[in-house]
């Protein structure tokens, strides 16, 4: 992954932690990597990559052991699906609705480009 | 514990080349020290190293007068320069530095040195720019002081060598952390880096904020000319640019998500603000 | 001796005692190679020669320390967290150490050699204390060897404070008062002498001059001590004002 300029890099941070939730990569009950480590290779403030850190930490995603480090909660793969479903509608269907009006796409050929879709993701 | 300066003012002739300064370095962060050439940085590093008397003002390093051996002995400037003798040799200027700073881990640079190739038998000024940085470089890294000032530290250095340095220094800083003062053209590579920003323009501070809620608060925003300009009416532009019909306009302060059709707003990188806000400055 | 100034002193002292060493070997090698060469140039029938290089060599070797020093070190022990006026401090102390070395080192070597040619040696090695205050000495005399020690460890040092001095004023004047001073000192010394010469022959004024002048010249032969506590003064005021002048001059890269 590289950072980009168009969202806070602490932001960034964040997703990257859930994407890798999400896919698995960081199981539960696995350790995730450090501040230092974040910060060092993304060459980041580790200030910044705490405040990424803590977004997780606040939605109960990852949890503090004293002295050991930072790991992925029990459930926390299922929350993250839950709650990105609940932003589903909102981050892209209706970006995507209003794109499609800006290029003066019918709701019908709208439509028959939904279902183009599902039928090539082999659905 | 801190570096203060107050209301320091240093002319040379005719020119000024800090007027009033007052600035406060706080321990335990990384500061960006940005400014155009001839802006008045380097002048308030050798200011703050006693290489320099300012005319006014008084500066501190934890409350001891700038230039006296309790403040000099608390920092270590990598300066632009060298300020070794002819014939040393840079395995001498480790010796050096390892007998006058109690905490310089001689062990780390000789490894640093081997990281980045730095011969240890030449002789410091017939280094090339680029190896003279990697020298200064390898010293701010390992004496371990509470505050380091890098002035320019990248200087003739290669895109491989410049993103080493930024992995060690946050590797330094993220293992013990301590204040670190960075002053740079290369703004976009030290962006994500730098907490806190000082911008300073003709010796006068600009901006003295958390680098965050500098570019937080600032966005472009492009279309067509006439849609912009009417958005833009009653905000705070400080910079505009035209490309045939399309114009972007740089703007301070919150930007609603759901601009009107055919807008589009982007979020402004540190370097690119700081470009904006001197040609502001320019045109005023 | 762990505090700035006593890690200056010893990196001082380490580039110090370098040119010293050096020093030694020289003033141990140069009057041997005089003997070979007066050996082999004159034969048998060579006059008396005489060497005594010894002074002006301790003399030159302060001022060019001094000299070269200053500079230097203010910018180097500036990097590595040392004030300016420990730096200097510790150059005073240095500089006098290495004075005393120097000096002790060559009366030894002086000794040395007077002891191995003897009285009736061919080449006659003194040095300038020798010759002033103690000329009547054959062979080799302890006392006034340490007596010379001391003294010459005294000029070394005055030295070694006008040559401080006179790179600290290059170190303020500017390009302009920097071309003015080099051109003028040397001017006033050459043709400044004509008519001081007239003013102290021909006025009252003068004569009275001159007359200051013979008693404190006699005052100053009257005793080596004499001579070397006007040398002590003058190497104070030379380093004092060294340091008002550097006290705000800006330390920057050589070049």
């Amino acid at each position: 992954m590289t950072l980009t300029e168009d969202r806070p890099i602490f932001q960034q941070i964040a997703e990257q932690l859930e994407e890798a939730i999400l896919s698995g990569a960081y199981p539960e009950e696995s350790q995730v990597p450090s501040i230092t480590e974040y910060s060092v290779q993304y060459r980041i403030n580790p200030a910044t990559a705490l405040k990424g850190i803590n977004l997780l930490v606040d939605a109960g995603l990852l949890y503090k052991k004293r002295g050991v480090g930072m790991f992925v909660a029990s459930g926390a793969r299922e929350k993250l699906r839950q709650s990105r479903r609940e932003r589903f509608y909102q981050d892209y269907v209706q970006r995507m609705v209003r794109e499609a009006r800006n290029l003066g796409l019918t709701d019908q050929e709208l439509r028959t480009l939904l279902e183009r879709g599902m039928e090539e993701d082999g659905h | 514990m801190a570096i203060e300066f107050q209301h320091v003012t240093k002319t040379f002739g005719d020119t000024r080349a800090l007027e009033d300064v007052s600035l406060t370095f706080e321990e335990g962060k990384i500061y960006g020290l940005l400014g155009n050439n001839g802006a008045g940085k380097s002048t308030l590093l050798n200011i703050l190293t006693g290489r320099l008397c300012p005319d006014s003002g008084t500066v501190t390093v934890d409350g001891a007068p700038a230039g006296s051996d309790a403040a000099l002995s608390r920092l270590f400037l990598v300066g632009e320069k060298n300020l070794y003798p002819d014939d040393m040799k840079v395995k001498r200027a480790l010796d050096t530095a390892a007998l006058f700073y109690p905490h310089f881990d001689r062990a780390y640079a000789e490894d640093l040195a081997r990281q980045f190739e730095l011969p240890l038998n030449k002789k410091i000024n017939g280094l090339s720019t680029g190896y003279g940085s990697i020298f200064r470089i390898v010293l701010g890294l390992s004496v371990n002081t509470p505050y380091v000032l890098f002035d320019e530290p990248v200087l003739g250095l290669d895109a491989q060598h410049r993103d080493l340095f930024y992995k060690l220094l946050v590797q330094k800083y993220a293992e013990s952390p301590c204040t670190m003062v960075i002053s740079t053209h290369l703004i976009a590579e030290v962006a994500d880096l730098i907490e806190h920003t000082v911008i300073i323009r003709r010796g006068q501070i600009l901006q003295n904020a958390p680098t965050e809620a500098l570019t937080a608060a600032c966005w472009a925003v492009s279309g067509p000319a006439g849609l912009v300009d009417g958005w833009a009416a009653g905000r705070d532009v400080f910079t505009s640019s035209v490309l045939g019909g399309l114009k972007t306009v740089c703007v301070r302060g919150a930007v609603e998500e759901d601009l009107p059709a055919g807008l589009e707003r982007r979020r402004v990188g540190l370097q690119e603000y700081f470009i904006s806000l001197m040609e502001e400055e320019d045109q005023r | 001796m762990n505090t700035p100034f006593g890690r200056a002193f010893r990196y001082e002292m380490r580039n110090y005692f370098r040119a010293v060493a050096v020093l030694w070997l020289v003033m141990a090698l140069l009057p041997a190679a005089m003997l070979a060469l007066a050996y082999f140039l004159a034969g048998e029938t060579a006059m008396e020669s005489s060497f005594n290089g010894y002074s002006m060599a301790v003399g030159m070797f302060g001022l060019i320390l001094g000299m070269v020093g200053l500079r230097e070190n203010q910018r180097v022990l500036n990097q590595n967290g040392v004030s300016r006026r420990s730096a200097f401090l510790a150059d005073v102390a240095a500089l006098a150490v290495a004075a005393l070395l120097v000096a002790v080192g060559v009366s030894v070597i002086m000794g040395a050699y007077q002891a191995a040619l003897g009285s009736a040696g061919r080449l006659l090695i003194t040095d300038l204390y020798q010759l002033i205050y103690e000329p009547s000495s054959n062979g080799v005399n302890p006392g006034a060897l340490v007596r010379g020690a001391v003294f010459s460890a005294v000029a070394g040092w005055m030295l070694a404070a006008l040559g401080q001095f006179c790179s600290a004023l290059y170190w303020r004047l500017n390009k302009f008062w920097t071309i003015l001073v080099s051109v003028t000192v040397p001017l006033v010394l050459i043709f400044g002498s004509a008519p001081l010469l007239t003013w102290l022959d021909t006025t009252s004024a003068g004569h009275a001059a001159v007359e200051a002048l013979a008693a404190f010249g006699r005052f100053l032969a009257a005793s080596p001590w004499n001579m070397a506590a006007v040398l002590l003064a003058m190497g104070a005021v030379f380093f004092a004002i060294t340091w008002l002048l550097l006290r705000r001059a800006m330390i920057r890269p050589a070049k």
